[in-house]
């Protein structure tokens, strides 16, 4: 393993930085562990569409059986609905924070009773729709929801694209920030 | 000198001394109305520079931060069309989500460009006009 994701705790939550070349690959390698860990894992995913998601984790030997997904661009891209598809929600527009809410309270619900983690992916391309006051909200309402259920969390981040300031409030919702570059280094 | 010369001495010091103390207060009322106007200013020169600092940091956030994004991807789609990964219609999924991402940014900077033009009367009409629409 690059970093040791192996040492996560159930029910905690974490900010996964890393760089923007590497965040595709950290998914990836962040879902692997989470299913390893026979976590059942709600993938936010607000840059790479569900369908392209989808093959990428086969590429990779990733089954979807215990994978669920809110999607917040495929249906904003192509401009009409996406078929249904059982594990995964679609909002309508990736800057509608009621709608995501919306969405990932419900995905969360049907999870409860099992072991569940979120993997949000990634803080950054929500900048693009989003303000930081509002992420930071949004952020804070996900940690919230994520702490009354007993669900872990991991929020990734490239640490370079946000304001220090911003950063730190982040750091508050979280009981642990793993700089996946930094822990790949540290490991060479 | 004679008392009447004393008077008079007496009542042209007591007329200065009044006079200096008009002054002095008239002077006391000026220097409080400067040091309020100074102090106006000085909020009103920090809470620019405050809104200033914000909005450096938050058009980095929401300009640089997010063309790397689109960077990123771009590239990642040109790898996936090298590497012959995806059909046709996933890679003009991925290219239409870079679009809508590019849109965005574009009324991104409008919105901060609003936000700063809204706040100052340094803009003539057209330019207003030119960097919010």
């Amino acid at each position: 393993m690059e970093f040791p994701l192996q040492e996560i705790k159930d029910e905690e939550i974490y900010l996964v930085m890393a760089s923007a070349v590497e965040i595709r690959n950290k998914n990836i390698e962040l879902i692997k562990v989470l299913l390893a860990k026979e976590y059942n894992v709600l993938v936010i995913t607000t840059n790479q569409p569900y369908d392209i998601l989808k093959k990428n984790y086969e590429k990779n030997g990733i089954a979807m059986e215990k994978i669920s997904v809110v999607d917040t661009v495929t249906k904003y891209a192509m401009g009409h609905d996406h078929e249904p598809v059982k594990n995964c929600r679609f909002v309508v527009n990736p800057g509608d924070m009621t709608a995501i809410g919306i969405a990932v309270t419900e995905s969360l619900g049907g999870l409860k009773g099992k072991k569940v983690s979120l993997l949000f992916d990634s803080v950054n391309s929500m900048l693009i729709y989003i303000s930081s006051q509002n992420i930071t909200k949004f952020v804070h309402f996900v940690t919230n929801k994520l702490r009354l259920l007993g669900f872990s969390g991991m929020f990734l981040a490239v640490e370079k694209g946000l304001d220090p300031d911003v950063l730190t409030q982040l750091t508050t919702f979280v009981d642990e920030v793993i700089d996946v570059d930094k822990n790949h280094g540290n490991n060479q | 000198m004679d008392n009447n010369a004393m008077t008079e001495k007496l009542n042209n010091l007591e007329a200065m001394a009044a006079s200096l103390n008009e002054l002095l207060t008239v002077q006391e009322t000026v220097v409080a109305e400067q040091s309020e106007r100074i102090r106006k200013d000085e909020i009103a020169l920090k809470e620019s520079n405050e809104r200033f600092i914000a909005f450096i940091k938050e058009a980095a956030m929401r300009l640089k931060n997010p063309m790397e994004v689109v960077e990123q991807n771009i590239s990642l789609v040109i790898d996936d069309v090298e590497r012959g990964q995806f059909d046709n219609r996933d890679i003009l999924l991925q290219l239409k989500i870079q679009i809508r991402n590019l849109e965005q940014i574009r009324k991104n900077i409008i919105e901060l460009n609003k936000a700063i033009v809204d706040r100052s009367g340094d803009f003539s009409e057209s330019s207003r006009k030119f960097l919010t629409e």
